[in-house]
């Protein structure tokens, strides 16, 4: 086991540059989440650790050691690809021997360790089996064993569960962070599924555009994204975002637009901030309702489509002119073409910079 | 079970085609190798009499040197023709796989594919030619004397065989090329990562994932030695002395020049019997794919 240290790493292709000046610090056992939309630079970054990518500046350590220069083979790392890259023409017991073969470790070594990775993994009637096989959930299982059985310093996901069904990969979503738990592992996983991020990281790395946004436990980030990207990447459905202005009345500072009128908690009443153009960030399950008043935390929206999901109703909804989405109580009637007045957690809700996104606290 | 009857309609077309051009000539060929000149039916006698004769199969070439007879060629032909091929198509494959250029260099060597084999008989003769040819030449670098290599019975059989290579090996590259492409990526890098060595991947991921191309390239080329024909009969003509001679251009021989149809016959049957031993692996792979 050892800790993974990035520092200033830069991958360019040609003039494109894939990764900028990526810092992070992955802790010893700990399982870090890299997310982000598609060629945000995450996969990029994980080939990086595993040497598969040559980095164009920057040092990577793994424990303490440099890794920059190392071939892939010497890094002491295990990797799982998402179209899991198992050998065909090898039986299971090979394709999870194989690493440990060519590292020469003795037979009886190499038979103890298989056994047990697929006892783990409850595979152990297959091993005579080649992969064509298998059924998806097995192969992803075979590719984990292979991982397994290395006993390497550093597991390297990329992306493992994108090939599977829904319901498989929330079982193995569960079995992943178990196998954590027992391995204790440090653990790199990459994802551009936001659910997967939040449900296996201990830390979650948010990438975009081939910058980190932000790095921190998956409770800090939904509850205090750094900025407008993070806010609007992390929840399902995404965060509610409102061009707005800032005023004062009588001493209290208010959002306001178009729409609504609302004033801001009291942790906001005295903050930082040189301009009066903000953007409002309100996330669906923090809207409640439908509600009878006026307050200043209630704003009027129109109802334009309802979906119930059984344990809430997701309604879309126009608010002067901005689309909305809530989450509400499924114990009630709504109807498609209502004005129904809607409470904000006003506790809950973010600002931003609209220029530069960034949160204004 | 009238639409089993309607959906069996549909299969005459094909099968009566089938019937006229392959089952028909094969029957009959086969038919006529049982019979003498005179037309009585001898059964094997026929392939008694074939197999004792000098220019199918000759005893004597083994102690003085060439020409063994034409079965014997035949399987020399193989002996060395097919190692050579599958070898360096493959090297040739993998080489220019990440040269630069590559599918020209490519383009150029598949060129000796796509000549028509009279051709690249011609181009044989001419290669080896002891005052045109480049083959004698790089030779004389060696201190060799130029000579006709084709002319000699020493020599000839195995410059034709030597040029053949040089004719089919574009054939084998392509195949591996394409096959080469199959194998995805991620193998390699998840190889890499397991430890293995560039030689280790070779040997461990890449021979083996092409194993159906090579089953495929040994199996077509297995073919084409047996039916070889038009590279000897241009260059050659079966000769010197017949130290060339092959299979197919004796039934030929057989058939045209003595018009021997009951010999011709025999020897097309032995090719023919030979043929569907050596496409055995192909078709035995291709039928466990279909299920």
């Amino acid at each position: 086991m050892a800790e993974v240290l990035l520092k200033g790493v830069t991958k360019k292709f040609g003039n494109f540059v894939a990764v900028d000046k990526l810092d992070l610090t992955i802790n010893d056992g700990e399982f870090t989440v890299l997310v982000g939309p598609s060629g945000c630079g995450k996969t990029t970054t994980l080939r990086m650790i595993a040497g598969l990518e040559e980095i164009t500046s920057g040092d990577i350590y793994i424990g303490d050691r440099l890794v920059n220069d190392i071939p892939p083979k010497d890094r002491d790392i295990a990797m799982v690809f998402q179209n899991y890259a198992l050998y065909p023409h090898m039986d299971v017991y090979n394709n999870m021997a194989f690493g440990l073969k060519l590292r020469k470790t003795p037979k009886q070594e190499i038979n103890r360790r298989v056994k047990e990775a697929a006892e783990l993994l409850g595979i152990t009637e297959k091993l005579k089996s080649k992969p064509r096989q298998l059924s998806g959930g097995q192969r992803q299982r075979v590719a984990l064993g292979r991982a397994i059985v290395r006993e390497p310093k550093v597991f390297l996901f990329d992306e493992p569960l994108s090939n599977l069904d829904a319901k498989l990969r929330v079982a193995m979503r569960a079995e992943l962070q178990e196998l954590h738990q027992k391995l204790k592992t440090t653990s790199i996983y990459v994802t551009h599924d936001q659910v997967e991020a939040m449900t296996l990281g201990q830390r979650v790395a948010v990438m975009n555009k081939a910058v980190l946004h932000q790095y921190d436990p998956p409770q800090q980030l939904y509850d205090y994204p750094i900025d407008q990207f993070v806010a609007g990447f992390i929840g399902s459905p995404a965060m509610n975002f409102f061009n707005a202005r800032l005023t004062s009345e009588s001493g209290i500072l208010y959002v306001e637009n178009r729409g609504f009128k609302l004033a801001l908690p009291d942790r906001n009443q005295r903050i930082e901030y040189d301009s009066e153009d903000v953007v409002l960030g309100i996330r669906p399950e923090d809207l409640h309702g439908p509600v009878d008043s006026d307050d200043n935390d209630v704003i009027a929206v129109r109802v334009k489509v309802v979906e119930p999901l059984g344990d809430e109703i997701q309604i879309y909804a126009d608010c002067s002119g901005q689309e909305l989405v809530a989450s509400l109580n499924p114990r009630q009637q709504i109807r498609v073409g209502d004005t129904i007045k809607l409470r904000v957690a006003m506790d809950y809700m973010h600002l931003f910079d609209p220029h530069s996104g960034r949160t204004i606290r | 079970m009238k639409q089993k009857l309607s959906r069996s309609l549909f299969l005459i077309p094909a099968l009566a085609l089938l019937s006229i051009f392959v089952v028909y000539p094969v029957v009959n060929t086969l038919y006529l190798s049982f019979l003498s000149p005179e037309g009585k039916f001898v059964f094997l006698s026929n392939y008694a009499d074939l197999l004792t004769r000098r220019e199918i199969i000759n005893p004597r070439g083994f102690a003085r040197g060439f020409a063994f007879g034409a079965l014997p060629h035949n399987l020399l032909w193989t002996l060395i023709h097919l190692p050579l091929t599958v070898f360096f198509g493959l090297l040739l494959a993998v080489i220019l796989r990440h040269v630069k250029g590559g599918v020209i260099i490519k383009s150029v060597i598949f060129l000796g594919m796509v000549t028509p084999m009279i051709i690249g008989g011609v181009l044989l003769r001419f290669i080896f030619d002891g005052r045109a040819g480049i083959v004698p030449v790089v030779l004389s670098i060696f201190n060799v004397a130029p000579r006709t290599l084709t002319a000699h019975p020493d020599t000839a059989l195995i410059a034709l065989i030597l040029g053949s290579v040089w004719i089919w090996a574009g054939f084998s590259m392509v195949l591996y090329s394409a096959g080469l492409e199959t194998i995805p990526k991620e193998l390699y890098e998840a190889a890499q990562i397991d430890g293995a060595t560039p030689r280790h991947i070779f040997f461990k991921i890449t021979i083996p994932m092409l194993k159906p191309i090579t089953t495929v390239v040994v199996t077509m080329t297995l073919l084409w030695n047996l039916r070889i024909f038009d590279i000897v009969y241009a260059a050659t003509m079966g000769g010197p002395g017949g130290a060339t001679n092959v299979l197919a251009l004796q039934m030929f021989f057989y058939a045209f020049r003595r018009l021997e149809f009951n010999s011709a016959a025999v020897v097309a049957t032995i090719l023919m019997l030979l043929a569907m031993v050596a496409a055995t692996p192909m078709i035995r792979s291709a039928w466990r794919e279909s299920r």
